[in-house]
């Protein structure tokens, strides 16, 4: 590219030191960035996303979830479990069941052809047993307990994919629907039955939307790492769950959404008793730091933001921009940085987004992919309204944050910047 | 930089002859009431000498490129008549088609009768017909292309009696030879009339020797047979044995000499017409044409996209002639001698041509989309075209008996997606699956639903799916042009006993093997659903998904990178 004309030259000169800032920005980035490569988790395949309304957030009062089911080559289908009784001492067999497996069809159906993968285990059988209908997981029961699901994956040293563990995401599903009348139940019988017999094999970071007629929760769960055996007497699972307030709506896009918790609020917050010991056994989470512990941050960061990850990780700020598009959210925001879920009443949220750190309310549309213009795919370039600050994607770690009145500004991954029209005399920047 | 400056030279020349169509259109328009009729351009036939064919065949084509039209064929048996028999004449258009539910247009046509009946003949023959009448159990051939006429010429009343479809199938149940169908459907429209609902028109008219174009065009609206002229005009001229011609809906007769009765035939009227309109002066000096009388077109490919199939063809058989795209496509010679003999394969890719590589090439630059679709640009009309309703190729060999010799080759809908059929001359069936379908009901039944099935899902992912499709051409088109040695061979062991033998083990192969084609092309739709399902690569024995090979091209990427800058 020629800048020659005395325009663009004395354009140069005026953002010369803007570069310098941006390549020191860069130098600390990159310092920032060595304690990263630990956090490095399974990355789920971008294949579910999972919607949850509260009951004061529908217009007819109903609590939804939903599950779009993205996989392009599973076994889709579904049927309906009858309702049973079951004498005394009676067993339920466990079975391994894949998220991903199909079979010709002449080999039978997925639901005869699974009893293949039993486990070894069975478990005590309740005297009855909910009827319910069930896919790749199970989704409305009876008593009206209803699921979703979107795989979040884990860090990568707790994965399991060993055989020991006798549980996965589908089996702890179908037992739930079989057991639960509410919700709480439903996370409860999950919880209990993946810390005694192990969570992992088939599945890593899961995340199940699940709703009865009165809330509805995100239930989180991880395995522990391949070392776990039964016999060692500890959870052979990690979970969390936290309840959407009933004037809510959030999204699950395969990232986990449970951040700071408070276990003080059970109406809002459980979890299995290891949360926060698994991670610090594991070296995920110093207590001494300082910081708050953070279930998202500890067992399934996710670094990237609609923008930074060229619209692969742009799901959390559609929906959220969707149903709330008086927020104003950007695309640039990290994903982590995105709440927990949104009301859509009040404006509340939109003083909570602007007190997070590092955050300023931020314009819409102002990130046009001029990149292309000027060099194929490696200069992103982001433009900036007039009056209005900006979250600017430095790499896909860090974030810049500029300051109120610097109208068109770029930075590159590699640390070019250019253009497009005289800044005015002031621009900060600032490392968050 | 080569590059750069071809392609602006391409776009200097380009606007250059735009403006130059442009003009002479506003000059033609201004300087003649009697415009140029534009004639719909649905048909394409080519023709083959038996000397410019690789076996001795003559051979016709035709692209019934209609996208709407009653598609439906069916076998007329030979019968014999009582003297005294009348023959009666339908008004049959080439267009209409009726729902399903109403019946089949072949009987529906029969509330149509013109009112006329012609003297039956002792005998006529067996014969297969679509829209028109193909091949007789004589080894008579028909391919036919809609040509027009000067508008004055037109004639859509009901006066006329005879239409072109009903003319062809008079010829197939009279005819034995190229030259007699030509004098019998000339003598009928002038005595009866020609028009209602066709007006210019070229059939491609051939026997195992010779191949002619013939030409009719109504004579005005005010004819009736009671004026004692001609109720039409027409012009035949033969095809040289060792030459090639071809007809996109141009008319191709230029300058005739009568005094050479086996090149030339004409109605009596074929010059006094044209004086007697204005159409020619005699005193102008210039010779007597008959398309500069009758039907003259104007433009040349260059100037006019739609008509680049002249300049294709001429390209593509004589390539050593370096016929230039500028050429105005009246001063292209009636015929020419290939740069090598034609086998029936080459006329089936000859009807399969999108002009891949010209200029013309409807996938040139992004124009196919990310998967080099031909189908999304139709700026080119080019000899294949996607509303086909089928494609015939007929041949007529004279060295074996003529329910022997003729064969038609059918290939239903879209030729690129299609199969030809071998239908020997001497069957006595069509399949059932041909007589039904339409355009507006689906219908499991009816064999052109097959091929449109998979033509349909061809559209989706058209490079990769077309791989497939060639796949499944090689074993069955292929694969019956490879047996058709062996079948005549069986065939005329059994003639030489039995004809009767022979024209059952004929019928049975041909049914059987359009039955097994049939079935294969419903299938192969099922396969490409399942394979490029969700834009995926579904690999069935695997069972798994391979995204690799539906990558889009590098040109495609950059298109739309380039289209992001030029949009932002």
């Amino acid at each position: 590219m020629h800048l020659t004309r005395k325009k663009d030259r004395h354009f140069i000169l005026m953002i010369l030191p803007v570069l310098l800032i941006g390549l020191v920005a860069l130098f600390l980035a990159g310092g920032v960035n060595k304690g990263q490569a630990e956090l490095e988790i399974s990355r789920p395949a971008d294949n579910c996303t999972s919607i949850l309304v509260g009951k004061l957030a529908s217009t007819d009062g109903s609590t939804m979830t939903t599950h779009t089911c993205d996989c392009g080559l599973c076994d889709w289908t579904w049927r309906h479990v009858p309702a049973a009784d079951h004498k005394a001492g009676e067993k339920r067999k466990i079975y391994h069941i894949s998220q991903f497996k199909t079979w010709p069809p002449q080999e039978g159906l997925k639901w005869d052809l699974y009893k293949k993968d039993f486990t070894g285990l069975e478990i005590p059988e309740v005297p009855h047993t909910y009827a319910y209908h069930h896919g790749m997981f199970g989704y409305l029961n009876e008593n009206q307990v209803a699921i979703g699901e979107s795989t979040i994956g884990v860090v990568r040293k707790l994965e399991n994919q060993t055989p020991t563990p006798a549980f996965d995401i589908t089996m702890l599903t179908i037992i739930a629907m079989e057991r639960a009348t509410t919700a709480r139940e439903a996370i409860k019988i999950m919880g209990e039955l993946a810390e005694k017999y192990g969570y992992g094999f088939h599945d890593s970071g899961e995340m199940l939307a699940i709703a009865d007629p009165n809330e509805v929760w995100i239930f989180e769960i991880m395995p522990v790492g391949p070392l776990w055996t039964p016999k060692s007497g500890k959870p052979g699972a990690v979970w969390c769950a936290q309840r959407v307030p009933d004037d809510e709506v959030s999204v699950c896009p395969n990232e986990s959404r449970i951040g700071e918790i408070d276990l003080n609020r059970p109406d809002y917050f459980m979890a299995s008793p290891n949360v926060i010991s698994c991670v610090v056994e594991n070296g995920l989470y110093d207590p001494k730091s300082g910081q708050p512990f953070n279930w998202k941050k500890a067992y399934s960061p996710i670094n990237e933001s609609a923008q930074s990850s060229q619209g692969r990780y742009q799901r959390l700020w559609r929906f959220f921009d969707l149903v709330a598009p008086s927020l104003k959210l950007s695309p640039s925001t990290p994903t982590w940085i995105f709440p927990f879920r949104l009301n859509l009443t009040g404006s509340s949220q939109l003083k909570t987004l602007s007190t997070l750190p590092g955050i300023e309310v931020m314009g819409r549309h102002m990130i046009q992919p001029l990149a292309f213009a000027v060099a194929p795919s490696k200069i992103p370039i982001i433009t900036v309204k007039p009056g209005l600050s900006v979250i600017a994607g430095l790499n896909t770690r860090q974030s810049l944050r500029v300051g109120a009145g610097c109208p068109i500004l770029s930075v590159g991954w590699s640390g070019y910047l250019l253009a497009r029209r005289t800044p005015p005399a002031t621009c900060l920047f600032m490392l968050v | 930089m080569k590059k750069i400056s071809r392609w602006a030279g391409l776009a200097v020349f380009i606007s250059i002859s735009l403006f130059i169509f442009s003009a002479s259109q506003r000059g033609a328009a201004d300087s003649a009431a009697d415009n140029y009729l534009v004639p719909v351009d649905n048909c394409t036939v080519i023709m083959v000498g038996k000397n410019a064919s690789v076996d001795g065949s003559t051979m016709t084509t035709h692209t019934a490129d209609c996208g709407m039209c009653d598609w439906t064929w069916r076998y007329v048996p030979p019968a014999d008549h009582k003297p005294g028999e009348m023959r009666k004449l339908y008004r049959i258009s080439q267009l209409r088609s009726w729902p399903p539910d109403q019946g089949l247009k072949w009987d529906l046509i029969k509330k149509d009768f013109t009112g006329v009946e012609i003297p039956e003949v002792a005998h006529t023959f067996g014969y297969m017909h679509g829209v028109f009448g193909y091949m007789n159990d004589q080894q008579l051939a028909i391919g036919e292309s809609t040509i027009g006429n000067r508008p004055k010429m037109s004639n859509s009343t009901s006066t006329p009696a005879l239409n072109l479809t009903m003319l062809t199938l008079l010829a197939m149940e009279r005819c034995r030879t190229a030259r007699e169908a030509i004098k019998l459907m000339g003598s009928l429209a002038e005595k009866y009339g020609y028009g209602g609902e066709d007006g210019g028109e070229m059939l491609a008219v051939a026997d195992p020797e010779e191949i002619w174009v013939f030409e009719i065009m109504p004579v005005g609206p005010l004819w009736s047979p009671k004026t004692g002229q001609p109720g039409a005009i027409w012009c035949a001229q033969r095809v040289p044995d060792d030459e090639v011609s071809v007809c996109p809906n141009e008319s191709r007769i230029g300058e005739i000499d009568l005094t050479k009765p086996d090149f030339f035939m004409a109605s009596a009227n074929v010059i006094s017409y044209a004086v007697d309109n204005g159409l020619w002066d005699p005193k102008s000096g210039q010779p007597f044409s008959w398309k500069k009388a009758y039907s003259p077109a104007e433009g040349s490919a260059a100037s006019n996209w739609r008509r680049a199939r002249m300049w294709r063809f001429f390209d593509l058989v004589s390539p050593s002639s370096h016929f230039s795209p500028s050429l105005p496509n009246m001063d292209f010679p009636f015929s020419v001698k290939p740069d090598r003999k034609l086998s029936v394969k080459d006329v089936m890719n000859l009807c399969r041509d999108k002009g891949y590589g010209t200029f013309f090439d409807p996938t040139r630059g992004i124009r196919g989309g990310p998967y080099q679709n031909p189908n999304y640009d139709s700026s080119a009309r080019l000899i294949s075209v996607k509303q086909a309703e089928y494609t015939t190729v007929t041949q007529c060999r004279s060295w074996l008996p003529d329910p022997i010799g003729g064969i038609v080759w059918l290939a239903w809908g879209a030729q690129d997606t299609s199969c030809f059929m071998p239908f020997y001359a001497g069957i006595k069936a069509l399949p059932g699956s041909f007589r039904v379908g339409d355009h507006f009901v689906f219908n499991r039944d009816s064999a052109r639903w097959a091929f449109d099935y998979v033509d349909f899902h061809a559209q989706v992912c058209y490079a990769p799916a077309l791989e497939e499709i060639k796949n499944a051409q090689i074993k069955w088109e292929d694969g019956a042009l490879n047996q058709i040695q062996d079948l005549d061979q069986k065939a005329l062991d059994l003639y030489k006993k039995n004809p009767a033998r022979a024209a059952d083990f004929l019928t049975a192969f041909c049914l059987n093997n359009a039955e097994q084609v049939v079935t294969a092309w419903w299938q192969l739709g099922d396969e490409l659903l399942v394979k490029f399902n969700h834009f995926g690569y579904y690999n069935t024995e695997r069972r798994t998904v391979d995204r690799k090979p539906m990558e889009f091209p590098a040109i495609w990427k950059k298109a739309v990178r380039a289209i992001d800058a030029l949009l932002k």
